[in-house]
């Protein structure tokens, strides 16, 4: 640990311009800004310099004059969006298929990482942890296909559903049952791979605070609400305002997989709309002014849960 | 190594080529700065190497890795005298390939793909493709006698503005436009002592008959798209088309509602299989040929021939009857089918301003309509794939009975173009040849028997306000009543509420989407 970067204590009153404390830093972690550089170039070429694209959501774009060269329309891709008569629909759809998975599939990975955490033997605790994964690497084509062979008139499903006194039908064809089986199957496949995280953070709980817990007189359930939860706490929030900055992401590829026209009404969602007027429809204007509407409320959300989880907990990304 | 050097060679060639090889790379006649117009005999005396953008045929993609490997492809360069390097666009990423090529203003000197859904009016104003009508009167004498013999082609493959932007492939035949449709067990209804159901009246005995067999479920297995060519009984259709020149849009007419009251009707007594929505394709393979359904629509070559081929193998009795489109009273005649036009647009050749000497491209693809590259796009090689007998092109053992076990349309493909979209002039004589089974024959017979050839909306094009306005009003109409309909067929919405299913598309402004294909069609009538 000999190349440790330096702490510059030239300047470190705050005295010297940027550019004089900059030149000077340089001097001593040449080697740090010499690594530095790949990074950067990787994102002012693949992240930022794409972005001008962004400019043909106020464009009438057209393949053969480019991006630059399409004429100006302002706002009227926007105006057609939020005019549509499906507005409503696909943004309430989009919002409730991504309240449900906050408040159904956000817990579900803490809560296994609680319930593993609770375990003494090892091998148990391994076999469960593996065939919690497995389905994190399953291609989505793969599990939909499941889903839909699962949710089918002759599925696994619909015996349950009939042992309880139900009658069969094909599930992915009734409106109600689309957001519980969009939300179920996702839990089932992410939850193993998404305690991961928290698993790691458990580990990090000083493990004397259980013991102190104990001396006090608390239980199992006890140590739970007052060690570990608030020991996890940290990291839940981190996860919760990642998760919140993609509130209106809701994936159109696992939606056009499973969706038909007689279930549109709850699982048209506004990725799956633009799909099919932007891009099957080659309206690449539309799609883009769309994509920038999301990534604004999205950026909205994020920004907003930071700056109540940093009032509230005083955890936050920045 | 040497296929290396040579396979490096051919793409420096290339790339000078596509580079600008207008600097006169010693093609004769360009050293006098002109070309011989009018008729010529081929082989032309060049060395222009041109580039040529198509699709691999998926068929030969695992034999062949580039189209110029083809007997078809060496036999027409030879012929033609033009050396072709052919690119193919990676499977499924077509559209986004090309969108690259034109962005990135690289394309090679030849492109097929679908010309007319990329604007060709305004394609041809920004200089992506060049505008063929003078070259095709001086440089493709086949093209244009072909044209000028059939007035109808070449109105529908000129734009409104009465430029011509392609070579086009034409189906010139009922036969070949008519390749899919209905067909049932014909051992079914011979025991239950019925003829091929043609009127609906037919069909609700029939399908009675076979609902009430033990291991059927539903007898019709179909998927959605293909119930609607149920409207044509009802004289209506699917969608936008034209009747005594005005342009209708099926779900607005009465008889569209007949036709839902009649598959709601159906869905309840259980003659659909009611998953028709989310049917996917082998799913209704499998219901045809396990015997749970005994009604099924597709094509005549892979399905109904297929089914027959491998189910009779091992059940002799087993048995398919082609039906035609459904009608209301006997003698009638379908308003709708699946009937395509005969100008395919899917695979037509244009010609870009990259390529510097249009004149030997479009001799090179005006060879596909004299007589030799007629037979050769739909034959092959005399003497090879096929053999004249009394006049008739007759493939050969090699192509029918391939000794490598190769299936006919596989070989075929590597020997002509017939099998697959291209510019050129499809002839009949493939596809009798093709469909062998007399059931197929059969079918090619009783599917032609409708009459949506003159109530289809021919190949029309819209100017570029007419269109966004267009796809803006249709995105949200087809949304709209994809969902409805399919609601109104599973009686979720009883069809009573129909009227107010109308007046919503109405509401939603159909009547402009209307208009605008009747402006449309009004200026193709008078191109």
């Amino acid at each position: 640990m000999k190349n440790k970067i330096q702490k510059n204590t030239y300047v470190s009153g705050g005295k010297g311009s940027f550019a004089a404390r900059f030149a000077s830093d340089l001097k001593v972690n040449r080697a740090a800004y010499i690594m530095i550089i790949p990074v950067l170039l990787f994102y002012i070429v693949f992240a930022y310099s794409p972005m001008y694209g962004v400019i043909i959501a106020f464009k009438d774009y057209d393949i053969s004059t480019g991006i630059l060269g399409s004429p100006w329309v302002g706002l009227a891709n926007f105006k057609s969006f939020f005019s549509s008569m499906y507005f409503g629909r696909v943004l309430k759809n989009t919002l409730t298929i991504s309240l449900c998975s906050i408040l159904f599939g956000f817990p579900a990975p803490i809560i296994l990482a609680l319930l593993l955490n609770e375990v003494k033997h090892k091998w148990f605790l391994r076999t469960v942890q593996t065939i919690t994964y497995l389905p994190h690497f399953i291609s989505l084509v793969v599990i939909c296909g499941m889903i839909k062979n699962f949710t089918a008139q002759d599925g696994i499903v619909n015996y349950i559903v009939e042992f309880f006194g139900g009658t069969r039908s094909t599930l992915l064809m009734n409106a109600n049952a689309f957001v519980p089986i969009y939300i179920i199957s996702d839990i089932w496949q992410g939850v193993g791979w998404g305690s991961i995280v928290y698993f790691a953070a458990l580990t990090n709980v000083d493990s004397e605070l259980y013991e102190a817990c104990t001396l006090d007189g608390g239980g199992r359930i006890r140590q739970v609400f007052t060690v570990t939860l608030p020991g996890i706490m940290p990291t839940i929030m981190i996860m919760l305002i990642l998760r919140l900055g993609s509130i209106l992401g809701v994936g159109y590829e696992k939606i056009i997989l499973l969706y038909n026209p007689t279930i549109f009404k709850t699982a048209d969602v506004i990725s799956t709309f633009v799909y099919r007027k932007g891009l099957v429809e080659s309206d690449f204007g539309y799609a883009t002014a769309v994509g920038l509407f999301n990534s604004l409320v999205n950026v909205i959300f994020l920004v907003g849960a930071n700056l109540i989880s940093r009032k509230l907990t005083e955890t936050s990304l920045w | 190594m040497m296929k290396k050097t040579i396979s490096l060679l051919m793409s420096v060639a290339m790339m000078a080529c596509v580079a600008g090889c207008g600097n006169g790379q010693s093609v004769r006649s360009s050293d006098t700065g002109s070309y011989p117009k009018g008729t010529i005999t081929y082989p032309m005396d060049t060395d222009v190497k041109l580039t040529y953008y198509v699709k691999m045929p998926s068929n030969i993609s695992t034999i062949v890795s580039n189209y110029g490997e083809t007997k078809f492809a060496q036999e027409s360069m030879k012929r033609t005298g033009v050396q072709i390097e052919y690119i193919h666009p990676a499977q499924g990423n077509e559209t986004e390939q090309l969108n690259l090529l034109i962005a990135s203003q690289n394309l090679p000197d030849i492109v097929e793909t679908n010309w007319l859904k990329r604007d060709p009016d305004g394609s041809i104003s920004k200089n992506v493709i060049y505008k063929l009508n003078d070259y095709i009167d001086d440089y493709a004498p086949n093209f244009k006698a072909y044209l000028n013999e059939h007035e109808d082609i070449a109105k529908s493959v000129m734009t409104d503005a009465k430029n011509y932007y392609v070579f086009p492939m034409v189906r010139a035949s009922e036969k070949l436009l008519n390749t899919s449709g209905f067909f049932l067990r014909a051992d079914w209804l011979q025991e239950a002592g019925l003829s091929a159901p043609e009127t609906i009246e037919d069909w609700d005995a029939v399908l009675e008959k076979f609902k009430a067999r033990p291991g059927v479920e539903y007898p019709i297995a179909v998927q959605m798209d293909s119930l609607k060519y149920f409207t044509g009984a009802y004289h209506t259709a699917e969608g936008f088309y034209v009747d005594n020149g005005k342009v209708k849009y099926g779900a607005l007419e009465d008889g569209y509602k007949q036709f839902l009251q009649k598959i709601s009707e159906w869905v309840g007594k259980g003659y659909i299989d009611e998953n028709f929505p989310i049917m996917d394709f082998n799913t209704m393979n499998a219901k045809i040929l396990n015997g749970s359904a005994g009604v099924s629509f597709g094509a005549g070559g892979g399905q109904l021939g297929t089914f027959l081929k491998t189910k009779q193998a091992s059940e002799p009795t087993y048995d398919l009857v082609p039906v035609p489109f459904p009608v209301l009273k006997k003698g009638e005649k379908s308003t709708y089918s699946s009937r395509q036009l005969p100008y395919s647009p899917v695979s037509a050749a244009a010609v870009t301003t990259k390529c510097a000497q249009p004149e030997i491209a479009v001799r090179y693809l005006d060879y596909a309509y004299s007589e030799d590259g007629y037979m050769l796009n739909n034959f092959g090689i005399e003497g090879e794939s096929y053999e004249m007998k009394d006049g008739y092109p007759t493939f050969t053992k090699l192509i029918t009975d391939n000794p490598d076990g190769m299936a006919m349309a596989q070989i075929l493909t590597t020997y002509a173009r017939s099998t697959v979209e291209g510019p050129f002039v499809q002839d009949e004589r493939y596809i009798e040849q093709y469909y062998h089974l007399p059931r197929q024959k059969e079918a090619l017979e009783v599917w032609s028997q409708n009459d949506y050839g003159s109530h289809a909306i021919p190949q029309i094009t819209l100017t570029k306000e007419e269109s966004s306005e267009f796809s803006g009003i249709m995105t949200e109409i087809n949304t709209y009543v994809a969902e409805s309909i399919t609601n109104f067929m599973l009686d979720k919405t009883p069809v009573s509420e129909y009227d107010t299913f109308v007046k919503t598309l109405h509401d939603m402004n159909i009547d402009k989407a209307i208009s605008i294909y009747q402006a449309a069609y009004d200026r193709f009538l008078t191109r």
